[in-house]
């Protein structure tokens, strides 16, 4: 059973890992268009910040999983490049960039507000504003309507029998003080 | 003289409401299957990037080096892990035996080197095969699964990139494209 459960949990790559020293090697090989354009980060800010990147791009072969938050070969490979950019004093804005134009605008968990991407940050809000402007209607129309009028006056019911009879009386005694004058 | 009493039905509203929920749907459903391999052709038309390497006879190469020779290149990422690799390795190793004015390069995709010495050696290799321990290259070139191939032209361009196997009738008329760029 826990061997299964092991296969499940690893096959989906689940889990957050615990970061290892990135080699000389992967350091000197990690390379992006440009220069970097400033020194590199402290040793000990290093980590933090890789961290956060990679927390920001998607794993590419796992389903809603972040590179930090994947133990894919492939998010592990990732996270070990970004954390080898950044100490080679690549910036977070120099990263995303070249994984955009590496992998695409998918590749990262919050894209730009543009394209169909616009719907993702515009949705909640016209959602919102609709869902705002029709309770603002209702409420106003609820207000416009007198609250002593019947169902039946307002035209949404038909009447019903004893409303009938009690409008047969009032004709009949309208008819009949009209008679009278 | 009996008329309907149920509830009145607005219908414009119902209408944009199960639009506006269909067209979420649809959009979360996209994304859900969406595959990277549908997704990563992000590098096509753009120049190649550089990198060194060293191949299973512990030759370094430099993809700088090769470009400046002239030569166009063709880049095959693959492991012996990959089911689909091994249905296009006959393929590229006919390439390549026929077509010596291009490079070809394997690129070895998180797999073990003495398997896949012992691979080649069994089924043939008519081209280098390079090491990429730290995943280094296939991130460089957005690979995201195996196998994908690349070809650069000789001006250093991607002009194509394959997510997939590929068999001769697919790789013949990119590297006759490729033999008739110019640096």
């Amino acid at each position: 059973m826990t061997a299964l459960l092991l296969m499940i949990v690893t096959a989906f790559g689940a889990g957050t890992r615990e970061y290892v020293p990135v080699d000389a090697e992967t350091i000197e090989r990690a390379e992006i268009p440009g220069v970097p354009p400033g020194p590199p980060p402290p040793a000990s800010q290093v980590d933090a910040i890789a961290h956060d990147i990679s927390d920001k791009l998607r794993c590419p072969v796992c389903q809603g999983l972040s590179v930090a938050d994947s133990n894919a070969s492939t998010a592990v490979n990732m996270a070990n490049h970004v954390r080898a950019l950044v100490a080679k004093g690549y910036t977070e804005e120099d990263i995303r960039e070249f994984f955009i134009t590496t992998y695409g605008e998918w590749i990262v968990l919050d894209p730009e507000p543009q394209g169909l991407d616009l719907l993702i940050w515009l949705g909640p809000g016209l959602a919102a504003g609709l869902g705002l402007a029709w309770a603002v209607g209702t409420v106003a129309q609820w207000r416009r309507e007198p609250d002593d009028e019947l169902p039946s006056e307002r035209g949404d019911a038909p009447l019903d029998r004893y409303e009938q009879q009690l409008l047969a009386q009032l004709d009949a005694e309208i008819e009949s003080d009209k008679g009278g004058h | 003289m009996s008329t309907s009493s149920g509830p009145k039905v607005r219908w414009p509203l119902l209408i944009v409401g199960l639009v506006v929920i269909g067209g979420m749907m649809a959009l979360l459903g996209g994304s859900f299957g969406r595959q990277v391999k549908e997704l990563s052709t992000e590098m096509e038309g753009k120049p190649y990037r550089n990198f060194t390497a060293v191949d299973f006879d512990g030759n370094e190469v430099a993809l700088d080096a090769v470009l400046a020779s002239g030569k166009p290149v063709v880049l095959n990422f693959w492991s012996t892990w990959c089911g689909p690799c091994k249905l296009e390795h006959d393929h590229f190793q006919r390439a390549a035996q026929l077509n010596p004015e291009v490079q070809f390069y394997g690129v070895l995709y998180q797999d073990k080197v003495p398997l896949a010495k012992r691979y080649l050696q069994q089924k043939g290799a008519a081209y280098p095969t390079l090491t990429d321990e730290s995943g280094a290259i296939a991130i460089t070139y957005g690979v995201g699964g195996v196998p994908e191939t690349f070809f650069i032209d000789r001006s250093g361009t991607i002009i194509h990139k394959e997510n997939g196997p590929m068999h001769m009738g697919m790789i013949a008329p990119l590297l006759e494209q490729l033999k008739a760029s110019t640096p």
